[in-house]
């Protein structure tokens, strides 16, 4: 078995903490003491050794696992989904321009049309009832 | 005496851990465990590659670990002492714990070689160069691959995960002068294969 130095593991550690940059060390490790052969080691595995990121998918997905976990909605566990108040509002206009050109044909945009006739045809009268009055 | 009354006072002294706001956050509220899962995803999910050497197992054992650290958040403690631990030392005991129980279930060590020595980025501008560097990590993935399992770990925490001899002491229950001795050996015996 290999009696290591302790003076030499650790003037190794010092290297690598600067390799590295995990963390300043107090004073220069007297590197000139220590083997060629780990430094250059470390040098070709601070290249090599690499951290590898999961996929997006994988990555989503288990955040929506740890949110079911207790329960949490997508903005945290605080925020839930309120339904818009009047939920057919929200369908009031619908995206798709065709769907909006067509939407006199359904039965919610007749009504409100016939709303608005009726309302005109209202004020008509009432401004002809108005001049139709002696002064 | 006063020696004595320093060494106590440093036993006392908690070394701040970057991640106590968003630790205290999440044990009030769940929802902000996900500030911690994000920063420590590719960490986590590195190292169990790294140990499986298969991205499904790595995936799998990712998520076992986040899971378990959720559940386990009320009862995690930052400590000063040998024992204790910050947000990231714990998270890697839970992931190290997590291997050696899929190991002893699988009673198998896997073999399939980690094929992401061809994926390296580096800055060569000639493709010799390229080739030439992909063969030198393919040369010493196969060295790391043939070393015992703590010599393995010390390796990959110190140079993928960027850890400190110290964090790594805590997470493998080691001193920190045990670990600068494995990290020398583990070195020394990648060097000789690299030769």
């Amino acid at each position: 078995m290999i009696a290591e130095d302790a003076s030499e593991t650790i003037a190794l550690d010092g290297h690598l903490d600067r390799l590295l940059g995990v963390a300043t060390p107090v004073a220069a490790a007297p590197e000139a003491l220590l083997d060629r052969a780990p430094l250059e080691t470390a040098d070709i595995l601070q290249r090599v050794l690499i951290r590898f990121h999961p996929s997006f998918r994988f990555e989503e997905r288990l955040a929506a696992r740890l949110r079911a976990e207790h329960g949490v909605g997508p903005g945290g566990m605080r925020a839930r989904v309120i339904p818009f108040r009047g939920g057919t509002y929200a369908r009031a206009v619908p995206a798709d321009p065709l769907e909006r050109r067509s939407r006199g044909l359904l039965v919610g945009g007749a009504i409100a049309s016939g709303v608005s006739i009726a309302s005109i045809g209202a004020v008509l009268a009432w401004r002809r009832h108005s001049a139709e009055r002696p002064a | 005496m006063f020696g004595r009354g320093r060494e106590e006072a440093s036993e006392r002294l908690i070394p701040f851990d970057v991640d106590r706001p968003a630790v205290e956050s999440a044990r009030h509220d769940p929802g902000a465990f996900e500030t911690l899962y994000r920063k420590y995803v590719a960490q986590v999910y590195s190292f169990a590659l790294y140990e499986t050497r298969d991205r499904h197992a790595a995936e799998d054992l990712t998520e076992q670990v986040f899971l378990s650290a959720l559940r386990a958040l009320p009862r995690f403690e930052e400590r000063s002492d040998g024992a204790g631990s910050t947000f990231r030392v714990w998270l890697f005991r839970i992931a190290r714990n997590a291997l050696a129980n899929e190991r002893r279930r699988a009673r198998r060590h896997p073999q399939a070689p980690l094929d992401a020595a061809s994926a390296i980025p580096g800055p060569w501008a000639d493709p010799a160069d390229e080739v030439a560097a992909s063969d030198l990590a393919a040369r010493a993935w196969k060295a790391i691959d043939g070393l015992p399992d703590e010599r393995r770990q010390v390796l990959v925490l110190r140079f993928v995960e960027e850890m400190s001899a110290r964090e790594i002491g805590r997470i493998m229950g080691r001193s920190e002068g045990a670990v600068r001795v494995l990290v020398h050996r583990a070195l020394r015996s990648v060097a000789r294969d690299l030769g």
